[in-house]
């Protein structure tokens, strides 16, 4: 949990200096100059970022992944490959970095500035979830919106039963409309303002 | 008076909408943030000419400016301004500090949207263009780079972007004198180099148009007499150059017409011998052992005075300056009350003085007198 947090928070970082990089230098102009379509600049910077972090977060979901059932095949509880749980956990894993990094640019597309930016990546991402509280029925709807209670549902395997369960569906659903709202943030209506 | 436009939708003001209509306050803040404010339906500078279905009537290559307003909030930067920009010479944009020069050009590239009225290259928006560079070159802030890049791998993506092959790059590089540090980091550049990178990226494909800001901030004077010269074979060509300063000095050996603005609004638009012609003659120095009974007589012509700084008009002898009357003029009327004359000197106005004449109601940032 704490590493897919890092691996979130860092991969929000990355796609939110992808955009702040030429707002915060001006060189969004110079851009904007030479290629007046500003939804093309924008949709494929997001490619970009969104398939690199993809990349990323699939090499350290299937290294470490291989590494503990290296370790764990010693004790005899192995899992491997196959499993229909485990391609769940390396398929979730793999795109929490992309989605983190559409949000984290998905942000800076709407703010332009960086504090605001990351503070803004890093409370959706990060704050949220870990101060709210799955026990009430609010809490736990709240919860179930977000990113990273998402992908511990697709990822972990409920021992303890929670108060509120929810499908992989769902999961999966909600990891969708984030990428989807992200997405939109970044190439539909901030890129009209002026600069 | 100020003449406000009937299509300026701002002026209304919805955020003082009275009362407790909270919604309304959430819908005009709304569309603040959106900043369009408000876009109506194209107005047409050019009746004969429909500027949306037939683009290819227009001239190609010219810049067109039609009663374009820009508000920034309670702040009209630009208000009703209309002009157009012709190719085959260099056209000097010219005003104080603060009268919207940066902003007109930037909503000529688009980078703003007007508030009303539009500005079209080629009879289109520049907006409306997939890529621009081989269109349109421009220099709208040197600063306006990624400090951690070097000048190639900048320039490189600008021309992979817009399809440019790849040695073009180097050779605009050797143009503005840039070869040496092309592979340095651009945050390490002075101020004039980021100059010459910026006319560099204007140039990269080769534009019909090209527009620059304050081009000649932070050039050596080499540098200065290389711009000049780059500008008017860039004209010579036949490409459209639209240069803004707010020093004419820098203008009147650059450009051949003027397009002058104060406070956002069009002072002129000329060439730059119509616009010396405005100011020419009208200063004459005039020393007299009469001072006295010619300034009188002068003034009462409805020529105005002014003597050297400290001195009296009625101090005998001391040379004075007269405004508003020609040499022969006042000659004539020294000749007619015999009065001595000793020294009767016409001095042509310079560009700097019609340019200050002219903008002298519209500086908005004026320094405060000796201190």
């Amino acid at each position: 949990m704490g590493a897919a947090t890092v691996l979130a928070l860092g991969a929000g970082a990355i796609g939110a200096i992808a955009l702040l990089g030429e707002y915060t230098t001006g060189m969004i102009r110079t851009t904007f100059t030479a290629v007046p379509a500003r939804r093309a600049v924008l949709a494929a910077k997001a490619v970009v970022i969104a398939g690199s972090t993809a990349a990323f977060g699939a090499v350290v979901a299937v290294a470490s992944f291989g590494l503990t059932q290296g370790i764990l095949s010693g004790r005899d509880s192995a899992v491997g490959f196959g499993d229909p749980a485990a391609l769940r956990l390396l398929a979730a894993t793999a795109l929490l970095a992309p989605l983190s990094a559409l949000v984290g640019m998905g942000m800076a597309a709407v703010f332009r500035n960086s504090a605001l930016t990351i503070v803004a990546t890093i409370t959706l991402l990060f704050m949220l979830p870990s101060l709210l509280s799955g026990r009430q029925h609010l809490g736990a709807t709240i919860l179930h919106m977000m990113v990273l209670p998402a992908w511990q549902r697709l990822t972990f395997v409920d021992t303890e039963g929670t108060p509120w369960p929810w499908t992989t569906t769902g999961a999966w659903s909600v990891l969708a409309t984030w990428a989807a709202v992200a997405t939109g943030l970044v190439v539909l209506p901030w890129n009209r303002r002026d600069l | 008076m100020r003449r406000v436009h009937p299509r300026s939708y701002n002026q209304r003001g919805h955020g003082a909408a009275p009362g407790p209509y909270w919604w309304a306050m959430v819908v005009s803040s709304a569309s603040r943030l959106y900043n369009s404010g408000w876009q109506p339906a194209t107005r047409n500078c050019h009746p004969w000419t429909d500027l949306r279905d037939t683009p290819r009537r227009h001239d190609q290559h010219m810049i067109e400016v039609c009663e374009l307003t820009k508000q920034y909030g309670k702040k009209r930067a630009v208000n009703n301004l209309s002009f157009t920009v012709h190719p085959g010479q260099v056209t000097g944009f010219l005003g104080p500090n603060g009268a919207g020069k940066t902003t007109t050009l930037r909503i000529i590239l688009g980078l703003h949207r007007a508030t009303s009225g539009q500005a079209t290259i080629g009879g289109r928006a520049y907006r409306d263009l997939p890529r621009g560079l081989r269109h349109v070159g421009a220099l709208i802030d040197a600063g306006d780079v990624h400090g951690g890049r070097t000048a190639e791998a900048h320039l490189r993506a600008l021309a992979r972007s817009n399809a440019i092959p790849r040695s073009r790059v180097n050779d605009v590089l050797d143009i503005v004198g840039l070869g040496q540090a092309a592979g340095r980091r651009i945050g390490g550049y002075s101020l004039g180099m980021r100059q010459r990178l910026g006319i560099a990226t204007a140039l990269l494909g080769d534009p019909p148009v090209l527009l620059f800001d304050e081009p000649l901030n932070g050039l050596d004077p080499e540098g200065v007499l290389w711009v000049r010269g780059l500008f008017q074979r860039l004209a010579a060509e036949g490409r459209t150059v639209l240069v803004s300063s707010h020093l004419m000095s820098e203008m009147e050996l650059t450009a051949t017409h003027l397009i002058v603005v104060g406070r956002g609004e069009l002072l002129a638009a000329e060439s730059v011998d119509e616009f010396a012609a405005r100011g020419a003659g009208r200063r004459v120095t005039v020393r007299t052992p009469d001072n006295a009974r010619l300034t009188s007589l002068l003034s009462a012509e409805g020529a105005s005075v002014e003597t050297a700084e400290g001195a009296s008009v009625e101090t005998a002898g001391a040379s004075f300056t007269v405004t508003g009357l020609g040499a022969d003029r006042i000659a004539e009327i020294a000749f007619a009350h015999r009065i001595m004359l000793y020294e009767l000197a016409e001095h042509p106005a310079t560009l700097e003085e019609a340019f200050m004449e002219l903008t002298s109601g519209s500086v908005e940032y004026q320094a405060g007198g000796d201190r």
